[in-house]
């Protein structure tokens, strides 16, 4: 009898126990501030930093589903200054009433200036703290600064990170003229050596002017809108320069990281008028060699094509083949412009983004031990890089390739 | 010095001789047994009738026949039974007919001088009565345990001994289809409350000479009749010695229901699984005998228990085996699945709700957060709620009669929950676990597992409460521990996976086909583990093209 | 004397429970080494050390043999002498203690550090400790039905944190081989042998397996099963994170955190979570029962159900005492910590007994066949 009495007490006393003190780590799912974006900017203050937080407001944003639109705001964007990151982090509890939860985070965004001078002192907090994801997109806004960034709409998603990340999921699927780049890349080419680290190029644009007509809505109505429009490239943590479009499709072929796209190309004896070829598949190899003591990159390049539209009506007398060999002469042509430009730029900026130098460590790893030194500002400069691109175009469509319209 | 001792040991015995209670009134109902107990039959009739008015208080349903037998011999005959137990027309066609009838007109040489009483007496037993079944008996005790049990019972005068008669019958219920193990296909006959249609169901299943019974006298009080079967030869002889052991060593007054035994001949008395399997239907324990396992069947109830049974008894339906083994498979594998879901579901909500907000998809987090904002109550505290909420309309709806259930189920179900939504009591997340918890917890085939699942959700809830996942985890490691340290009868309760026995595999969370099931579970048989012969894979001639 | 562990196991239950007791390793220490300066060239320091660990095995094989139904703890008894004997017996069971509190203090210091900060590591760890003493306290049978039920789940587990991520592995990362010379890899790979040193617990088991014949297969299994998951382990770590893999304190963890996997349930983080803490829950339960049963062999005990949660708290208070910060812990076997003790602890001392054991043999026999019964 006593030992089961005394058997009831233990677990009585543990029940107990855990109800009045165990509740340490517990966090109600509506008490919490649910961080979608963070932009990272220069405050004031040359010694603090300012951070500025895209937060979800639950109801809004579900509210929808039950009564129609709603036409209060889904997000709440809230700004705030620290010595540090963590130190910022912290600093919003005197302006929110929730505690910043930031495992559903998706954009960081840095502003130009921060960028510029170097971000080694901000980024320690995103990747020690375990709510951090390392999944989330770095952006850096071009000409503004990150908050500013978040501030603009995307008219058709509910909040701005939704929008930003639809854009650019959506561009490395049909575009390929930007970089995706997570978090844990960022990381990764920091820490490598050999490689430098590349972040998404933001803008915001005024409209209209629109130079890109694609994909801009609603243009009476909104004044500002996000664009996803390259990359930027970093030396270390410090940002160095931009990369466009082109080049930035330039550094996806290098790099292997065509999701799709279109190649434009002249038709063949006509000036100004264009075909378009939708990328289907790719393939890219580097091939690293020293030569005479020198190293030298060797980029190959495959692409495959399927014909998709093409402006005039025209007929090539002379025949199918010879057209599809000049239609796949200039695509290759394309390709080859787009990654001598991207290499261009970067031997410019003194920034090897592409990991040439992480491939000779890796099949030359003697040399690299001699090269390494002064790798970006002197061997990447000099290095020979040699591309060799072929491209196939594989098919037309329902229609055949040429079609006589009108004649 | 030997004279005291003996004068001590005399006094000793004379303690020990039973007291003689003249009258029954201010005595103990345990002195009064033994004094039934150490009483014999005597010769005189009118004596012996006293005797068991006595002890039986000259209660109203008991029914006393005087006759005289023999049409020379005048010899009185006293018949007893008790009323509404026997059946008249077998009692007036088997007994008091042939009495009072031509056969009882003895012949000159066997009337009087040649006979003795005791020879008339066995001449009775043997030539006149017409019942099915006579016993005879000469004490008092034995009599009054036949005569309470149905039988009518005669008395000769001069003979210190009765005659027991068959002639049982009385209102029972019919064998009807079973209540709470139904089956799509299978038989669709079940237990009832009477032990002897029982084991008359699992005889007709089982047409063996082997199908073994024995009977056990179970509380001192309700005398209930308990019988153990098995196939001798099949089960091992160690575990119906232990089963009779266990059954025989039980002392107590009343036993209503199989359930009284289970409790008290159990393995793990305070574990929230059960051990033993219940079930009314004859065919589960037909197969649970011929896989060696033994079935205790006790009077007065429909359900029959079955040991020793592991944790995977309790997923499986007999309806497993009818089917085809595809049907079967999916079947067990959800059952699998629903179980775990029952015992974790509430609390895993529960843990990521309160601390790990990252697990889900951002838009279904939102979404909780939203839900969550005007709910006044901590999660814990809210799935408590809910849940005790559906364990009351649970209970509700069952003892309820039947015609005001359906009531309840609406009154609960859909205006209670409705309504605690939208005013915003509860969110709707939470009402949809719990309901999809409660549909899981009654997916077990058996409902003593069932109940288990739903007492251990509420632990489960408070650790995840406070301790999250971590705290689920604990729990299910603490429920792990313990079930791999339980046993049924000798035969550990993880049995097929922990011990791992694979040539047990093929019917657990799968269930092979038919001509698959070559040997008997290796855990329960060993003498005869191969049960049918392998090769029996269905291999029908190979059709010839015909044009 | 009474039987102090009546419990057999099977040759399957024996590999369970060894290689359960290895998860751990392979899930936070094995794939960086924590401390060492190997790299991404960890996996070949991991299969170093499996071949060096295989000698050993076999002289622990030999050593049961030669010693049938006896523990490690009784047979130095016998090798050594009542005084020396004992005193390896108290450095062995010293160290079971402290791999118990090691394996439990891992565990709870990734739940804070990973999932739950705020809650006190105490809570964790008494938590896990309670129910492991409850659990050696129920005997050795119950501990290896446990584990068969554990253990292919956690295989489960272990398969889908290494396939899942395997959309972010980049092979180029293996590359170069050895870039800064072999002696990192051969600093990291006595940090691994230390790391194997834990399978001298197999010692405490062979006496209780059913097939004692076996003995060497299973015990050979168990090391090369070991050793190759440790070895994908650290192989797949170092094919998602390259060169940042060093940097890491919990791979497993930050490896399923790099899965970007649509499905219902987007973040599979708790994946690893659940098969450290079981695997971390067998070890610690594994190594207090065999610091209860060489207690009670050492000190002639009639019974050792009751040393359970005394030897628990003590495992408890070590897990507290013996490493201040996460780093004492994941660090533990490096040179700089405790990795030579812990080769002392069970290489050398396994090595001295054989010798002992055999000197012991050629001596009697030497001596005649008469001082055999």
């Amino acid at each position: 009898m006593t030992g089961n009495s005394r058997k009831v007490l233990v677990v009585m006393l543990i029940v107990i126990s855990m109800l009045l003190g165990g509740c340490w780590s517990r966090r109600d799912v509506e008490r919490l501030a649910f961080v979608l974006a963070v932009a990272v900017d220069k405050a004031q203050d040359p010694d603090k930093v300012q951070l500025t937080v895209e937060l979800a407001r639950p109801s809004a944003l579900t509210a929808t589903s039950q009564g129609g639109g709603s036409l209060e705001s889904a997000v709440w964007r809230v700004s705030s200054t620290g010595y540090t990151v963590f130190d910022a982090i912290r600093n919003f509890a005197s302006q929110v009433p929730r505690q910043l939860f930031w495992s559903h985070n998706r954009l960081i965004v840095f502003g130009e200036e921060i960028a510029r001078e170097g971000l080694e002192d901000v980024l320690d907090a995103f990747f020690r703290d375990p709510e951090m994801r390392r999944s989330v997109k770095v952006i850096v806004c071009k000409g503004d600064t990150g908050a500013n960034f978040l501030l603009v709409d995307v008219p058709l998603e509910r909040v701005l990170s939704g929008g930003i990340q639809g854009i650019i999921s959506s561009s490395v699927e049909k575009l390929s003229t930007m970089v995706d780049i997570g978090l844990n890349y960022f990381g990764r080419a920091l820490s490598a050596d050999g490689l430098e680290p590349i972040a998404v190029r933001g803008e915001i644009i005024d409209l209209p002017p629109d130079e890109d007509p694609r994909g801009s809505l609603e243009r009476t109505k909104i004044s500002k809108a996000p664009r996803i429009t390259g990359a930027a490239v970093f030396k270390g943590t410090k940002l160095v320069g931009w990369l466009d479009k082109p080049e930035a499709r330039g550094f996806n072929w290098i790099k292997g990281k065509i999701g799709g796209g279109v190649i434009t190309v002249e038709k063949p004896n006509e000036r100004n008028k264009f075909i378009a070829v939708e990328i289907v598949r790719t393939r890219s190899n580097i091939k690293t060699e020293i030569v005479g003591g020198k190293p030298k990159v060797t980029i190959k390049v495959e692409c495959m094509g399927n014909f998709a539209d093409r402006e005039n009506v025209y007929v090539n007398p002379e025949g199918v083949a010879p057209t599809v060999l000049s239609i796949e002469r200039q695509m290759a042509a394309v390709i080859r412009n787009e990654i001598e430009a991207a290499v261009k730029k970067a031997k410019e900026f003194g920034s090897d983004i592409f990991g040439f130098g992480e491939a000779f460590y890796r099949f030359h790893p003697k040399e690299w031990k001699r090269l390494r030194e002064d790798w970006n500002d002197k061997g990447f400069r000099e290095l020979q890089v040699e591309v060799e691109v072929k491209a196939m175009l594989r098919r037309s469509g329902l229609i055949e390739l040429e079609v006589p319209l009108g004649k | 010095m030997v004279l005291l001792l003996e004068r001590l040991w005399q006094r000793l015995r004379r303690k020990k001789e039973t007291p003689q209670p003249r009258d029954f009134d201010g005595v103990s109902l345990s002195e009064l047994l033994e004094f039934i107990q150490s009483q014999d039959l005597v010769s005189d009739l009118k004596e012996n009738e006293a005797m068991i008015k006595q002890a039986l208080g000259d209660s109203s349903d008991l029914t006393l026949r005087h006759l005289r037998f023999g049409r020379e011999l005048q010899i009185p005959v006293l018949v007893l039974h008790i009323d509404g137990m026997v059946d008249s027309e077998t009692l007036m066609n088997g007994l008091i007919g042939p009495i009072l009838g031509k056969s009882s007109w003895l012949s000159e040489e066997e009337s009087g001088q040649r006979l003795s009483r005791s020879e008339l007496f066995l001449l009775m037993k043997e030539q006149i009565l017409r019942n099915s079944s006579v016993h005879e008996t000469a004490s008092l005790d034995e009599l009054l345990d036949y005569l309470v049990r149905g039988n009518a019972v005669l008395l000769m005068d001069g003979v210190p001994k009765a005659l027991a008669c068959e002639v049982k019958g009385w209102a029972e219920r019919n064998v009807q289809q079973p209540t709470t193990e139904v089956a799509v296909r299978g038989p669709q006959n079940a237990f009832i409350e009477n032990r002897r249609v029982n084991t008359t169901l699992l005889r007709r299943i089982i047409a063996s000479p082997l199908l073994w019974f024995e009977d056990f006298k179970v509380g001192a009080v309700t005398n209930t009749m308990v019988t153990i079967a098995y196939i001798k030869g099949l089960v091992e002889d160690s575990l119906v010695e232990e089963v009779r052991e266990r059954i025989s060593s039980i002392e107590i007054d009343a036993i209503f229901e199989s359930g009284h035994i289970e409790e008290l001949i159990e393995d793990a008395p305070y574990s929230p699984f059960p051990t033993i399997l219940r079930t009314e239907r004859p065919d589960k324990v037909a197969a649970a005998l011929l896989e060696g396992r033994v079935a205790i069947i006790t009077d007065g109830t429909p359900y029959v228990l079955v040991v020793p049974v592991t944790f995977q008894s309790f997923l499986t339906a007999a309806e497993d085996y009818y089917e085809r083994f595809f049907t079967g498979s999916v079947v067990r594998f959800i059952r699998a699945v629903a179980f775990f879901l029952a015992l974790t579901l509430p609390s895993t909500y529960v843990a990521v709700t309160n601390f790990h907000q990252e697990l889900l998809p951002t838009s279904l987090t939102l979404s909780i957060a939203a839900q969550r904002e005007g709910v006044p109550f901590v999660a814990i505290v809210e799935a408590l709620f809910l849940e005790v909420s559906f364990e009351l309309l649970r209970e509700a709806g069952i003892r309820l009669p039947k015609a005001i259930g359906p009531a309840i189920s609406i009154v609960g179900a859909l205006i209670l929950g409705e309504a605690a939504v939208s005013a915003g009591l509860v969110s709707s997340a939470l009402v949809i676990v719990v309901a999809a918890t409660a549909i899981a917890s009654f997916i077990s085939p058996i409902y003593s597992m069932s109940i288990s699942v739903h007492l251990l959700r509420f632990p489960m809830i408070l650790l995840a409460g406070t301790l999250g996942l971590f705290g689920v985890m604990m729990g299910l490691a603490a429920i792990l521990i313990h079930l791999c340290s339980v046993r049924s009868f000798g035969v550990p309760y993880l049995t097929p996976l922990a011990p791992a026995v694979p040539s047990e595999w093929k019917d657990t969370v799968v269930r092979v086909p038919m001509w698959k099931m070559d040997t008997r579970p290796k855990s329960l048989v060993k003498k005869e583990f191969i049960r049918q012969s392998p090769r029996q894979r269905p291999q029908p001639p190979e059709q010839e093209d015909t044009e | 004397m009474a039987v102090l562990e009546g419990g057999r196991i099977s040759g399957k239950q024996f590999i369970a429970l060894a290689v359960l007791t290895r998860i751990l390793a392979a899930l936070l220490e094995a794939p960086t080494i924590s401390g060492t300066n190997a790299g991404h060239d960890v996996w070949i320091a991991i299969l170093i050390s499996t071949f060096l660990t295989l000698p050993w095995v076999f002289l622990w094989v030999q050593l049961a043999k030669m010693y049938p139904g006896k523990t490690i703890i009784q047979y130095s008894m016998d090798i050594l002498g009542p005084w020396f004997g004992r005193l390896v017996g108290l450095v062995l069971i010293v160290y079971f203690l402290q791999q118990s509190a090691h394996a439990v203090r891992v565990a709870a210091d990734a739940y804070v550090t990973t999932i739950m900060p705020e809650t006190p590591l105490i809570v964790f760890i008494a938590i896990m400790t309670a129910l492991s003493s409850n659990c050696a306290r129920s005997g050795l049978e119950v501990l290896a039905r446990a584990a068969d039920i554990v253990f292919p789940l956690v295989m489960f587990l272990l398969v889908l944190i290494l396939v899942l991520p395997i959309g972010t592995a980049d092979p180029l990362n293996l590359l170069p081989v050895a870039a800064y010379g072999w002696q990192p890899i051969f600093e990291a790979s006595l940090s691994s042998f230390a790391i194997f040193g834990e399978l001298i617990v197999m010692t405490m088991l062979f006496p209780y397996l059913d097939e004692a014949k076996e003995a060497n297969r299973l015990a050979v299994t168990t090391v090369l099963l070991a050793g190759f998951l440790f070895t994908v382990f650290s192989i797949v770590v170092a094919l998602v994170f390259g060169p940042a893999m060093g940097s890491l304190i919990f791979p497993a963890f930050s490896l399923s955190r790099s899965i970007e996997f649509a499905f219902v349930v987007e973040r599979v983080e708790v994946i690893p979570l659940v098969a450290w803490t079981l695997g971390a829950g067998v070890k610690q339960t594994v190594f207090l029962w065999a610091a209860m049963l060489g207690i009670a062999q050492l000190f002639n005990l009639s019974e050792m159900k009751s040393l359970a949660y005394p030897v628990g708290a003590l495992v408890a208070s070590f897990s507290v005492w013996l490493f201040s910060t996460i780093f004492d812990a994941l660090q533990f076997y490096t040179a700089a910590e405790f990795g030579p003790l812990a080769i002392i602890a069970t290489y050398v001392i396994s090595l001295v007994l054989y010798i002992g054991a055999l000197i012991r043999r050629s001596v009697r026999s030497s001596r005649g066949e008469e001082a055999r019964p």
